[in-house]
């Protein structure tokens, strides 16, 4: 783990190199292949080492977050192409990559906290630097001050825990049950806060839409599961209160579910549609996390690696379209089949994806997050109905809008601006499908050892 | 290595050099968020990107940002750059608008009488608020022998397109309004719907600030250029291919000297007589091809006299009178007194304009071949008023560049742009978001007319 570690530090002065942008994307996919291809072992903690180790949970979003972080730099390509400062722009992603690997790395509770904080300054940067209109300093604004108010709580929670118990290893952790409501809330806030919930949740339209095309793929693909990473740690001895308090959370979390994904259908800015489904799906992700059964844990798991490719890709779509006409709005994309056919078939890919329609690994996901949750209670059946429904239809009404019609009258042809993003959708959805076969696979293994 | 090649070619791309001349974009983005958060910044940032920008922030242009914002609120952003929001020069000729229906083209027929309709219900769309002085006065068109005829086919036009109007005899029109001198008249033509005056300035006034309300932003600046990127691999019919360039940004100066861009989807240029400088910037007049045909809108002077202290006796329901001679007349207020002037013809002589004691004679003498008692009335001049005039065919210019396909181009409307400001308006929102024209049908004003030599005459004497 640390081999990986020291080869991120060290790509640092590439960044600075002349002629070496290409150079340091190329090493990160090397860097995922090879991470790829560690020993994996589905029920224990392997590889560790010092401070760090591996999960399954931990690998695959290390995964999910070194291959987005090579595909933001593709993404970026524009920058390098301008020159506008790419330099520092690399050096971002690649101290965000190092923050995020630490976050899922780390054996120590309070080392998660700090790198899980850490991870805000670099997004940013990016924000604030490579953004396009004057709001994003309010969506800065915003991105910080919500995550940091959320997570004031946690660092009480985590230093309370290190008096009680001695140890902050997240390994031992489950061998402790606390049993007290305040430290219970403010465990989980911060997560809550991060994945978001509903009523928590005004940071992330604004963020990702007023983040260029790079830092909305990080904050959709990774950062939004920083919170149900460290849900999915924290609960293990937070079980005793969670019984008692989890309706709380799975009913505002469903019904505001329900509510943002209504809100999608009034949405003018492809990208603030896309932010909003993100929110939707994280619902979803929560109510399975928190009713505890098994299949709710595999299900939200998959749905975070599944949408952090899907959104990923849409984010990139969308941004494809807006360098070509330079706007976001609907009402002047629209018509786009008439322009780019091939673009067609991968909007139409991911977002079907993104509505869970078979074989794309949001739909495992969902299976999954609906049986543990109907399993919980009849009731949820209604709230996931309509969430389900609502997603199919608001994916199919983007979809719609930006493809048929007639286009825009002050569009005269296109021209291929950046060749690269056509590579970028590619892999993503091919790592989309490979992960679905494994994913197929894994989710086998697990139901068989149950 | 077919990959690296790509990128190579495209690097060549002469935009980029461009890209690092604006000040707020050379920062260095650390330094920039530093800045950011550490001083509390109220001052007012330029927006860098937005969907839609208007130069010019003139009647058309609030009209268009107005219906813009109306039908898509927050769904696109509107800019609109005007570079005097005192609007001095504008101001005097938008205080005395006339509506009129009286048209031979049946597309300004349309636009009028949507006018006349957006008028009566003003406080509806505008505000409640808003007071437009909108006062039916009616019309009457007089002809000559000569062009009698064309007055009653014209006639029968706009009873057909629904503008009632009645022809009326000489002797009837000595019945209504015993102080017109008939002698040389064959027809006349009287407008009995929805013609009148009304207050241009406070229609102008609440289509800024309506739009401001729905979220338009109003920038004062001076448009000094646009940016043009070559497009090396879009294919146009008469250009050669890789040399096709794409305006991306427009430039403009703000009063503190700086300059700064702006990208858009969409750009519509109702700058009025300036129109043509801009689309200078965009080479329209100075490449070649199709952009060898230059945007015809040139300033013309336009003199309004007042009438005081004449001893005529006209009651309340006098018509504005349109006389053979391209006289026309006006009350002014409710008293006795009148306002008149000389419609501008196409190829005014400047020199003859400027000769104002020519003028006011030639005035003077067919008002009082027309209404003889006026002959004690002092002639005192009122105004004058700079229109922007289209001097191809005296019509506006409305729609998309051929070449440039995301400028739209709505100027040279002259005395007309005032009237026809809210129906023009709804069609430039039509093309940008419909891409079509829903509800007039204007393409026969597009510009594509310059460049096939189909003049649309407005015939306005007969």
């Amino acid at each position: 783990m640390m081999k990986f570690l020291f080869m991120m530090i060290f790509m640092i002065p590439l960044c600075f190199m002349k002629n070496m942008f290409w150079l340091v994307q190329m090493m990160l996919f090397f860097m995922m292949f090879l991470f790829m291809n560690l020993n994996l072992n589905i029920m224990c903690f392997f590889n560790m080492s010092y401070m760090f180790y591996c999960d399954i949970i931990s690998f695959g979003l290390i995964l999910l977050s070194i291959w987005i972080c090579s595909l933001m730099i593709m993404a970026g390509e524009s920058l390098f192409k301008l020159n506008f400062y790419f330099n520092f722009f690399l050096f971002n992603v690649i101290f965000l990559l190092i923050m995020l690997y630490l976050t899922f790395s780390v054996l120590n509770l309070l080392l998660f906290y700090f790198f899980f904080e850490a991870s805000l300054i670099p997004t940013l940067l990016l924000i604030i630097g490579w953004g396009y209109q004057p709001e994003r300093i309010q969506a800065g604004m915003y991105l910080l001050f919500y995550t940091l108010f959320g997570s004031l709580p946690l660092l009480m929670g985590i230093i309370y825990i290190f008096n009680d118990l001695n140890t902050m290893t997240i390994y031992f952790l489950k061998f402790f049950n606390m049993n007290m409501y305040l430290l219970y809330i403010s465990m989980i806030f911060a997560f809550l806060v991060k994945m978001p919930m509903y009523f928590v949740h005004l940071w992330l339209p604004k963020a990702h839409v007023e983040a260029p095309v790079s830092g909305s793929m990080i904050l959709a693909g990774i950062m939004l599961k920083l919170g149900g990473y460290g849900l999915l740690r924290v609960m293990i001895f937070l079980q005793e209160v969670n019984l008692k308090l989890n309706y709380i959370w799975i009913i505002i979390s469903l019904v505001g579910g329900l509510f943002i994904s209504m809100k999608c259908f009034c949405q003018v800015d492809m990208k603030s549609l896309i932010a909003y489904s993100s929110v939707a799906h994280m619902s979803m992700v929560i109510g399975g996390i928190m009713v505890m059964n098994y299949w709710g844990f595999i299900g939200s798991y998959i749905l975070m690696i599944s949408h952090g490719l899907c959104s990923s890709g849409m984010f990139c779509l969308a941004n494809i379209n807006y360098e070509r006409l330079h706007s976001r709005s609907l009402y002047i994309n629209s018509g786009m089949m008439n322009f780019m056919p091939s673009m067609s078939l991968w909007w139409f890919l991911l977002l079907s994806s993104n509505m869970a329609a078979p074989p794309s690994l949001n739909l495992l996901g969902e299976i999954s997050l609906i049986n543990s949750l109907v399993s919980w209670s009849n009731i949820s059946m209604i709230l996931l109905m309509m969430i389900s429904f609502f997603s199919a239809g608001y994916s199919l009404y983007l979809y719609s809008y930006i493809q048929h019609g007639k286009y825009f009258q002050g569009l005269y042809s296109f021209y291929v601006w950046f060749i690269s993003w056509v590579f970028i959708i590619i892999f993503a959805l091919i790592s989309f499908k490979y992960d679905n076969f494994k994913g197929w696979f894994y989710f086998y293994l697990i139901l068989n050892k149950k | 290595m077919i990959v690296s090649s790509l990128f190579r070619a495209s690097r060549q791309s002469t935009a980029i050099s461009t890209f690092a001349r604006y000040n707020h974009e050379q920062k260095n983005p650390m330094i920039k968020t530093w800045n950011i958060m550490t001083k509390s910044n109220t001052r007012f940032s330029y927006p860098e990107n937005t969907d839609i920008v208007i130069i010019g922030g003139g009647i058309i242009g609030a009209a268009t940002a107005y219906w813009l914002k109306r039908r898509a609120g927050d769904g696109l952003s509107v800019v609109v750059i005007e570079k005097d929001f005192s609007y001095k020069q504008a101001q005097r000729h938008l205080q005395h608008g006339t509506l009129s229906q009286h048209f031979t083209l049946p597309e300004n027929l349309f636009l009028s009488q949507f006018s006349a309709f957006f008028l009566r219900n003003i406080r509806e769309h505008l505000g409640e608020d808003i007071n437009v002085e909108y006062c039916p006065t009616g019309s009457l068109v007089l002809a000559s022998n000569d062009y009698a005829q064309k007055l009653e086919e014209t006639s029968s036009l706009l009873k057909e397109h629904g503008s009632p109007n009645e022809l009326l005899s000489p002797k009837e029109i000595n019945k209504k309004f015993p102080w017109i001198n008939t002698a040389d008249i064959k027809l006349g033509c009287m407008g009995v719907e929805s013609e009148g005056t009304f207050n241009g300035w406070e229609l102008h006034k609440g289509f800024v600030k309506k739009s401001k309300e729905l979220g338009a932003l109003y920038i004062n600046a001076e448009v000094v250029g646009f940016d043009l990127e070559q497009q090396r691999d879009v294919l146009m019919e008469g250009v050669t291919p890789g040399a096709f360039e794409r305006i991306m940004r427009v430039r403009y100066m703000t009063e503190e000297n700086e300059e700064y861009g702006i990208k858009f989807a969409g750009c519509i240029l109702t700058a009025g007589s300036d129109s043509s400088e801009i689309a200078k910037f965009a080479k329209v007049g100075t490449g070649d091809g199709m952009l060898m045909v230059p945007l015809p809108v040139e300033k013309r002077k336009h003199e309004v006299y007042s009438l005081e202290g004449n001893n005529t006796e006209i009651g309340l329901n006098t018509p504005m009178i349109m006389d053979t001679t391209g006289l026309w007349l006006q009350r002014k207020g409710l008293g006795k007194d009148f306002l008149g002037g000389y419609l501008p013809s196409l190829d005014q002589n400047d020199n003859l304009v400027d000769t104002e004691q020519y003028l006011k004679t030639t005035f003077l003498s067919s008002l009082m071949h027309r209404i003889p008692s006026c002959n004690n009335a002092q002639v005192q001049s009122h105004s004058s008023l700079y229109y922007d005039c289209t001097t191809y065919d005296n019509s506006g210019i409305l729609g998309p560049h051929p070449y440039h396909n995301n400028l739209y181009i709505a100027a040279g409307f002259g005395q007309l742009g005032c009237q026809h400001a809210p129906g023009l308006g709804r069609a430039l929102t039509e093309l940008i978001i419909d891409s079509q024209f829903n509800t007039i049908d204007l393409t026969r004003l597009g510009f594509d007319r310059l460049l096939t030599d189909q003049p649309m005459m407005e015939c306005n004497a007969y």
